[in-house]
């Protein structure tokens, strides 16, 4: 060992110390091991896969969605692993539009991490309001009240502003019709979307009534419960309660190819958090460059993954493309030691023109088995221009 | 009770066998998810995650492998996760390093060991996030490049050449300390 080594060896060994306390530490892991173990047992006992999917069969199938047949897939024996191999084929090429036209796909990624409480309800009311400008609105109002000085280009014909307007909104109360998890039969979840125009170019309602939507709490880390893009606390009495839905979502999934796994390996369960499909709606970052820019010729919003930590141009057989390595949460268990490969294929509207993008995660098992979040995975992505 | 044995109790769902390998490990976890982050308590969230993860994972650990690369491959993972998610790996040196003062001596030679030692610590600082990481766990937890290699999950001539580099720029900021110095 040379001196270097032994000065490196003293210089980490003295920086600081510790002062925490093992004890609370190892109470709250253990409560946390606990917790999550009675989340899985939940999960396999309470709801099982092979029930998840026909719930969601029934729910899509309401919808009228172009859908494929989503396999009624039972856990081997033996095993707690599941494949999700559903496949969705969104009829409205643009995210936005797809947004708005199957607001299923808002709460469905967040159904696919299944990793917690299923909720299908149904909209039995929805109600028009208006809500009044907020603080923000009248203060920007008020400081545009001064006239530019009489010099000043834009005095001539300057009016005052008019006033904030009252927002449209509307509010749908969605009555919970199959639940799990404890949470009653007829609890009722409110949600609230602002800017409802009809016909005038402004956003169409995303709920309807009497349609049936899946909801997708989540549990929070202070033990009440969000639900997929919009958000919505459990209460302590049962009650789901408010949610805004933001006009933000456009992410979804078109198409889940299901988990694929090293020859002569276990299956491996695999899931999208929320939060990496409607990251931007949840206020987390979106497609994002090392130097803070988005990658040259990725539409911002195509995708929505936290972090993106790093890109890098590729050719690819049909032209360029943009290669990416992410920081990805996303929710993985696989179940057996090796690399593991879940294909996201998304279409994405781009100049008119549609155009497939495949995430491929290269997932390694590096101890983040049965944790519902695990980051560090690459994440490869590709796109190329449309076929000359 | 042996490593190995508890280990395979944990692999059989017995968390209270966990809790030996947790207090075994704990203190050397929290400090090197702190020499990677620089912040204490992202450091202590980390090591509790990477424990509650390491318990629900245990039971694809190989019985018969060193545990600790393992664990700490876990550790290393969640610390860096939590910094990005908090935007808090921090780069800069603001704390100075403590020097154990030896009775025989003289104030001149403490300061001029502390000064070293400082600009050490702001070298491995300045170290980026993958050099830092290989220095923390070769000379902090003591770990072979095979081992460093395990934790990281990159090939050992990666780890070697890293370690390599990583000396380098830290031998030439002391270089720097010794013409200033002198």
């Amino acid at each position: 060992m040379t001196d270097l080594d032994k000065e490196i060896e003293g210089v980490l060994a003295t920086q600081g110390e510790w002062k925490g306390s093992p004890e609370e530490v190892w109470q709250r892991v253990e409560g946390k091991i606990r917790r999550r173990q009675q989340r899985k047992k939940w999960q396999l006992s309470a709801l099982g896969a092979s029930v998840a999917a026909a719930v969601l069969v029934a729910v899509l199938g309401t919808k009228g969605l172009n859908l494929a047949t989503i396999p009624n897939r039972t856990p081997p024996a033996g095993t707690d692993t599941v494949e999700l191999p559903p496949v969705f084929a969104p009829p409205v090429d643009d995210p936005a539009n797809h947004a708005r036209a199957n607001p299923l796909f808002n709460t469905l990624p967040g159904f696919l991490s299944h990793a917690q409480v299923v909720l299908v309800g149904q909209v039995v009311s929805e109600t028009d309001i208006e809500l009044p400008p907020t603080a923000d609105q009248w203060q920007t109002y008020y400081a545009s009240q001064t006239p530019p000085p009489p010099d000043h280009p834009k005095a001539q014909g300057w009016r005052p502003p008019e006033p904030p307007s009252p927002t449209p909104a509307k509010v749908f109360t969605i009555q919970v019709t199959e639940g799990t998890k404890g949470i009653a039969t007829g609890a009722t979840v409110t949600m609230q979307q602002l800017n409802v125009t009809y016909a005038n170019g402004g956003p169409e309602p995303l709920l309807r009534l009497g349609e049936q939507y899946l909801l997708f709490p989540r549990e929070t880390k202070t033990g009440s419960y969000e639900v997929g893009a919009p958000y919505v606390t459990l209460r302590e009495d049962g009650r789901l309660h408010v949610v805004t839905l933001s006009q933000g979502v456009a992410g979804y999934l078109q198409e889940l190819d299901g988990a694929e796994t090293a020859p002569g390996l276990a299956k491996v369960r695999f899931a999208v958090r929320a939060e990496a499909i409607i990251g931007t709606a949840l206020g987390k970052v979106g497609l994002q460059g090392a130097d803070g820019e988005p990658p040259s010729g990725v539409p911002f919003d195509m995708v929505h993954f936290p972090r993106f930590v790093g890109t890098r141009s590729v050719c690819t057989e049909t032209g360029t493309g943009v290669r990416g390595i992410a920081s990805y949460e996303s929710s993985v268990w696989p179940q057996a030691a090796g690399v593991h490969e879940v294909r996201l294929i998304r279409r994405v509207s781009l100049a008119g023109q549609d155009h497939e993008t495949k995430w491929v995660f290269q997932v390694e098992p590096d101890g983040s088995v049965g944790g519902p979040v695990r980051s560090g995975s690459d994440l490869s992505l590709s796109r190329c221009p449309p076929r000359q | 009770m042996e490593e190995q044995a508890l280990i395979e109790k944990c692999q059989s769902g017995d968390a209270k066998a966990f809790e030996p390998l947790f207090h075994a490990h704990l203190q050397m976890a929290v400090k090197t998810a702190y020499l990677i982050v620089r912040d204490w308590s992202i450091a202590e969230d980390a090591a509790q995650e990477a424990f509650v993860r390491a318990f629900e994972s245990i039971r694809a650990f190989r019985l018969g492998r060193p545990f600790a690369p393992w664990l700490y491959r876990i550790v290393v993972n969640e610390a860096k996760r939590l910094a990005a998610k908090r935007s808090r790996l921090a780069t800069t040196a603001q704390d100075s390093v403590e020097v154990l003062v030896a009775d025989t001596e003289t104030p001149e030679a403490t300061v001029s060991r502390r000064e070293r030692r400082d600009m050490l610590w702001r070298a491995i600082l300045a170290l980026n996030d993958d050099h830092r990481v290989v220095i923390v766990l070769k000379y902090f937890n003591h770990f072979s490049e095979a081992e460093i290699a395990t934790v990281l999950g990159l090939p050992q001539s990666r780890v070697k050449s890293r370690l390599y580099t990583a000396r380098q720029r830290l031998a030439a900021s002391l270089g720097d300390w010794k013409e200033v110095v002198l």
